[in-house]
């Protein structure tokens, strides 16, 4: 159910995670939060996925809201697989 | 366990074959390894992959960083579709969020404890539900999506009948069947192991 999404954000806090999982889902975008994938960050954190064509969307909104991200990934869900292209 | 290594200048198949070798060295665990090429890159994700690993690619200044992460669960053998369910292992979830203290947190993190078991193997035999347990599995439940793909793996979901009577939300039940409290006592007294969360 999530091997549709090719976008990961992973945030520095669950907070800010949760946050983001509200105000997307309130601009209703499709999104799905769940726990960041050990080989991205050991701690128990959240993280949100999304599709690539509601990039800009997302990243703005979470920008407009001061919602901090840490890294944003290209991903493969299939293979669990996920580059970095972005960071702060 | 966590490795690290340095595999920039080594010629091809130098890069797979230290990451094998830290692989097999682990039962689970992470292996971080760093690359000066993108032929390198491709195929230390390939091989990690094929093997049933998560990979997080960092590019820094030019080399790449990978992450591989082995996990307890996965193998190199294909797990067998009479293996899926085979864990005689019941969960009983007696609220509808995970933990105590912030119901908020807790419902975030019920989430992913479900999306987790999803990916583990082997499944579980049977999830209960009791108490406010039972909000979880009625009509528009946070976590459908996942007990839904359980199900469909063969694993067992069962609600307290009494309990669902009681939040007067019987009809709403979306999931799995209604149950007693016999068969919850001997589901969880003919269990290898029961998870009371």
């Amino acid at each position: 159910m999530y091997l549709k999404y090719d976008r990961l954000l992973s945030f520095g806090s669950v907070h800010h995670a949760m946050r983001a999982e509200k105000l997307l889902t309130a601009a209703e975008i499709k999104i799905d939060a769940l726990p960041t994938p050990r080989e991205i960050d050991i701690s128990c954190g959240e993280c949100i996925l999304f599709m690539a064509a509601d990039q800009q969307r997302v990243i703005k909104i979470l920008d407009d809201h001061q919602v901090r991200w840490t890294k944003l990934f290209k991903c493969n869900m299939q293979d669990r697989v996920h580059e970095e292209i972005e960071s702060r | 366990m966590s490795t690290k290594i340095d595999a920039r200048g080594l010629a091809c198949p130098g890069p797979v074959i230290a990451i094998k070798k830290a692989l097999e060295e682990m039962d689970t665990g992470v292996v971080t390894i760093l690359l000066d090429n993108k032929i390198a890159k491709e195929n230390v994700i390939k091989f990690s992959t094929a093997h049933g690993c998560g990979v997080s690619i960092t590019e820094q200044g030019g080399d790449f960083l990978l992450t591989v992460c082995k996990g307890a669960s996965i193998s190199d053998e294909p797990v067998r579709a009479d293996e899926v369910a085979t864990s005689n292992t019941v969960y009983v979830f007696t609220q509808d969020t995970l933990g105590q203290g912030s119901r908020e947190l807790g419902a975030v993190l019920i989430k992913g404890f479900l999306y987790t078991l999803l990916e583990t193997r082997p499944r579980p035999k049977t999830l209960l539900f009791m108490n406010a347990g039972v909000l979880l599995t009625i009509q528009d439940s946070p976590v459908m999506d996942h007990l839904n793909k359980l199900a469909q793996e063969g694993v067992e979901i069962l609600s307290c009948g009494t309990c669902l009577d009681y939040f007067v939300v019987k009809d709403k039940l979306a999931i799995g069947e209604i149950t007693n409290m016999y068969t919850i006592v001997e589901k969880m007294t003919m269990a290898t192991k029961v998870i009371t969360l």
